[in-house]
């Protein structure tokens, strides 16, 4: 019974959009609603942007929220690039606009419109670091002097043997923060994304706490919904979501038969002969792997699903 | 009724010294007023070319005859400023809020409005049917004074340097060219006219209008009547509206030399809350904004802004202006400023109320600019896939929702050029991959086999593919391996230690454009190609293809990395997350 009327009340609170603190995933339908008792109910668009993923926006409640800042967190592979590719992706098949701020200017387009990305709504804000010369270079013998670089785009040699001080980590994620406030102030974006997921999380503690209220009162009754990437919860709003995401396994191929067709102009080279007693996993096709994702709100993980992302390109 | 506008030339100088000079400075100036410079000579040339402007704020159909005379069209301004009286009032304050010292003249032909404005001083409103009671006063040198300005009959035909053919009868049909100097003999015939006539005893156009019509042929021929017609204030030929485009510029001289943006700002602001007015008038957008800096050191700074979008906002224009500036500032200080937008015609858009709202052109411009000042130049776009299989290639192009703005009732449009197979999302998603430099080019499904991708699976709900995180600068990294198969990683990144490979997918070979060679200067460009990192010799020309065999491997640090072993230098490097 008390079930039933906290249901209703917090319909009517969303019903009037006065529900930004409610920290429930959905709204229960009370036994004898036509759409089923029990059943969740699926957010309009409107109100929400949907993941992709069917088990996951069930969870959100259709997906996530608007005009509030959301969180997806998860250590390196953990299918997080794939989860926002994927509503980014939704949310451009709609005709919204979407933009990214590449804080250390990882995205990578081929893979992105194989997630079902189009190009053409992402507006793509790349950030780039100013690297510094160290004091002293390790050449290998024979090796001629590197050629200058330009401070924006980094040297031109591989990374080896190069820091990057302090300052100028933190002044690559200033510069992403305010090109995500300057996105947010102009709005008529439909999904927002902050990717600090190369950022450590020192850096990133040291951000001011007060950023993320900054970032958030442009958000405030707008339609934009902006999630961060990091490894890390880190910030949300009080309507927003912090999906953290653990990669369960990596599946193995089940049919070395199916192996990946070799592209135009290339061989592909004969698979070695596994060492006895050492069975190597995988083998020559990596199908992707397991993800599941934990869902916290105000109150801690509520709910986790798992859903499969499966290799591309 | 027709208006006409005359600015007589100042006193105690021949007329014809003081029609256009081509060395005349500063042309298309809008500021008649406040200028620095006390030269009546200027205020006189800049006041007679602005008067063509202020006749087209009341009429579009306008004829310039000549730098200070302009003759318009009024039929039909009835709604806009009431009776002719009303008419010529506004025109008088029109004139004289511009500082003009302009004659304004109102007639039911053009011909009575040319006499009177030449004649009489101030505003002449004249009714139907009274064109004689006002003609028949003047005397005869109006007339030579017309032929002065071009205008009449027989202005032309004696001119051997007016190129237009005419006949021996000129109607006033041809305007002489702006920028030209009539030459002197073009007052002859009327000069003639009116002495013969004066030495006949008569001494008004309406003695002139009085004589008999045979007689006057038989004496002066064809021209002779020509003459007395316009005596009698005939109209001799319609009026042929100027078609020539208005020129959008703005300019302003500064009385001493500034430097930083923050005044410049004021200034723009001034310049362009002018120049969109006048495009607001005319309905009327730009499409390209050039803006010219003089500089103290009489170097002239030229700065084009290609807009995304045709706009006429003036807070917008000045904010695209002000953040060029800021990230290509200037090298002295500036003592003029002329900003010129190239017209386009405005544009109509209808937005849809079934889909959602989309951020208008001006604010996405301003906000490319902004971004391209906090993080570089290039850095803020639209990718684009390029034709290649190099891994990772990609083009940076300028964002753009121009067309997003649809206009078939708001149903989603894609890119000019783009195909969708058969409506297959999937498909699509795929097609956009493969075969096409840019977006906008078409593709089918045929390209996906002849590449050898035929098995790219469509999206499938619930199962989103895997993205790869590259890193633009491959990681070098120390690569173990045993029986053909790396398995151990080791990079000196703190962010990407590696660890022994838990497992490992590939190797998967690509080589390609081995065809291409580059100058030891390499860079990275606008495609994301990265070259060949140190081991390079500057004797040699270097290659910027590729040729390597890719691994997938799962490393103990939790990581899913693509790493790959470069078959040129056999090194090894890491490409990507797999994430």
């Amino acid at each position: 019974m008390a079930t039933v009327a906290r249901a209703e009340i917090e319909a009517q609170l969303r019903a009037r959009k006065l529900d930004t603190t409610l920290t429930t995933a959905h709204p229960l339908e009370a036994p004898g609603h036509p759409n089923g008792a029990g059943a969740p109910r699926m957010a309009d668009d409107q109100f929400v942007v949907a993941t992709g993923i069917a088990a996951l926006d069930e969870r959100l409640g259709g997906g996530l929220a608007r005009g509030q800042l959301s969180e997806i967190v998860g250590p390196r592979s953990s299918g997080r690039t794939s989860l926002v590719l994927s509503a980014m992706a939704g949310a451009a098949s709609r005709g919204e606009l979407v933009a990214l701020v590449d804080t250390f200017d990882t995205f990578d387009p081929p893979s992105a419109r194989a997630c079902g990305l189009d190009l053409a709504r992402l507006l793509w804000v790349r950030g780039h670091i100013d690297r510094e010369r160290p004091k002293s270079e390790v050449r290998s013998p024979g090796s001629v002097r590197s050629p200058k670089w330009t401070s924006d785009l980094g040297p031109r040699t591989s990374d080896l043997g190069l820091r990057t001080s302090d300052d100028a980590y933190s002044q690559t994620i200033d510069r992403a923060l305010k090109a995500l406030n300057l996105i947010l102030q102009a709005g008529g974006f439909g999904l927002v994304v902050l990717d600090l997921a190369d950022a450590s999380p020192s850096a990133i503690r040291r951000l001011p706490f007060t950023t993320w209220f900054r970032l958030q009162r442009p958000l405030e009754g707008s339609s934009t919904a902006c999630v961060l990437l990091a490894g890390e919860p880190t910030a949300r709003s009080a309507g927003g979501v912090t999906v953290v995401l653990r990669r369960v396994d990596a599946t193995e191929s089940k049919s070395p038969a199916s192996a990946r067709p070799p592209t135009r102009g290339s061989t592909c080279s004969p698979r070695p002969e596994p060492v006895e007693g050492r069975q190597p996993r995988w083998g020559a096709l990596f199908t992707g792997f397991e993800v599941e994702a934990g869902i916290a709100r105000a109150r801690g993980i509520a709910e986790t699903c798992a859903f499969f992302c499966r290799a591309g390109l | 009724m027709f208006v006409c506008l005359y600015v007589p030339p100042l006193a105690g100088r021949p007329a014809e010294r003081l029609l256009w000079d081509p060395a005349s400075p500063r042309p298309g100036s809008g500021q008649a007023a406040g200028l620095p410079n006390d030269d009546a000579r200027d205020r006189d040339l800049v006041a007679r070319s602005s008067l063509a402007r202020l006749a087209r704020e009341f009429s579009p159909r306008v004829e310039v005859h000549g730098d200070g005379l302009v003759t318009l069209d009024a039929r039909g301004l009835e709604r806009l400023f009431g009776d002719a009286k009303h008419l010529g009032d506004e025109l008088r304050r029109a004139v004289a809020d511009r500082g003009l010292p302009a004659r304004i003249a109102l007639a039911p032909t053009r011909t009575t409005a040319w006499l009177l404005a030449h004649a009489r001083a101030g505003l002449t409103i004249v009714a139907p049917g009274d064109e004689q009671r006002w003609l028949s006063p003047l005397p005869l040198h109006v007339l030579e004074q017309l032929a002065a300005n071009g205008l009449g009959p027989g202005t032309a035909t004696r001119s051997s340097e007016v190129r237009s053919p005419v006949s021996d009868v000129d109607f006033g049909l041809r305007t002489p060219d702006i920028g030209r100097r009539p030459p002197r003999h073009i007052n002859e015939p009327a000069a003639a006219l009116v002495a013969l006539l004066k030495r006949w005893g008569l001494r008004t156009l309406g003695d002139l209008a009085a004589l008999p019509s045979l007689d006057l042929s038989e004496r002066l021929g064809q021209a002779g009547l020509a003459w007395q017609a316009v005596a009698r204030g005939e109209e001799l030929a319609p009026l042929v509206p100027d078609g020539a485009e208005e020129r959008f510029e703005e300019t302003l001289d500064l009385e001493w030399p500034i430097e930083g943006l923050e005044p410049l700002s004021f200034v723009f602001g001034r310049l362009f809350d002018a120049l969109s007015a006048r495009l607001a008038e005319r309905d009327r957008a730009a499409a390209v904004l050039r803006i010219h800096l003089h500089l103290v050191t009489r170097e002239v700074e030229r700065r084009t802004l290609q807009l995304p979008a045709p706009m006429r906002d003036a807070r917008a224009l000045r904010t695209l202006a002000i953040l060029h500036l800021e990230s290509h500032p200037v090298t002295a200080g500036i003592d003029r400023v002329t900003v010129i937008a190239d017209p386009v015609p405005g544009r109509v858009i209808q937005c849809s109320l079934l889909t959602r709202a989309l951020p208008f052109p001006e604010q996405l411009s301003t906000l490319l600019a902004r971004l391209g000042a906090v993080m570089g130049d290039g850095r803020c776009g639209m990718a684009a896939l390029v034709d290649s299989w190099r891994p990772g290639a990609f083009a940076m192009q300028q964002f753009s929702a121009e067309w997003q703005h649809c206009l078939n009732g708001g149903a989603p449009c894609t890119p000019p050029g783009s195909s969708l197979a058969g409506g297959v999302p999937g498909a699509a998603a795929a097609l956009g991959c493969l075969g096409a430099p840019t977006p906008r080019s078409a593709s089918s499904l045929s390209d996906l086999r002849t590449f050898g991708l035929s098995d790219i699976r469509t999206s499938e709900p619930g199962r989103p593919a895997l993205a790869i995180r590259r890193f633009r600068l491959p990681i070098a990294a120390f690569v173990t391996v045993k029986e053909g198969r790396p398995v151990r990683v080791v990079t000196s990144r703190p962010a990407v230690r590696g660890g022994c490979v838990e497992a490992s997918a590939g190797p998967w070979r690509t080589s390609g454009e081995w065809w291409r060679v580059a100058d030891a200067r390499v860079q990275l460009d606008g495609e994301g190609l990265r070259t060949p990192d140190s081991g390079l010799r500057t004797s040699a020309p270097a290659t910027i293809g590729w040729n390597r065999d890719e691994w997938d491997v799962n490393l103990a640090d939790g990581g899913v990395y693509r790493i790959y072993r470069d078959r040129e230098r056999d090194r090894w490097f890491v490409d990507g997350v797999i994430d």
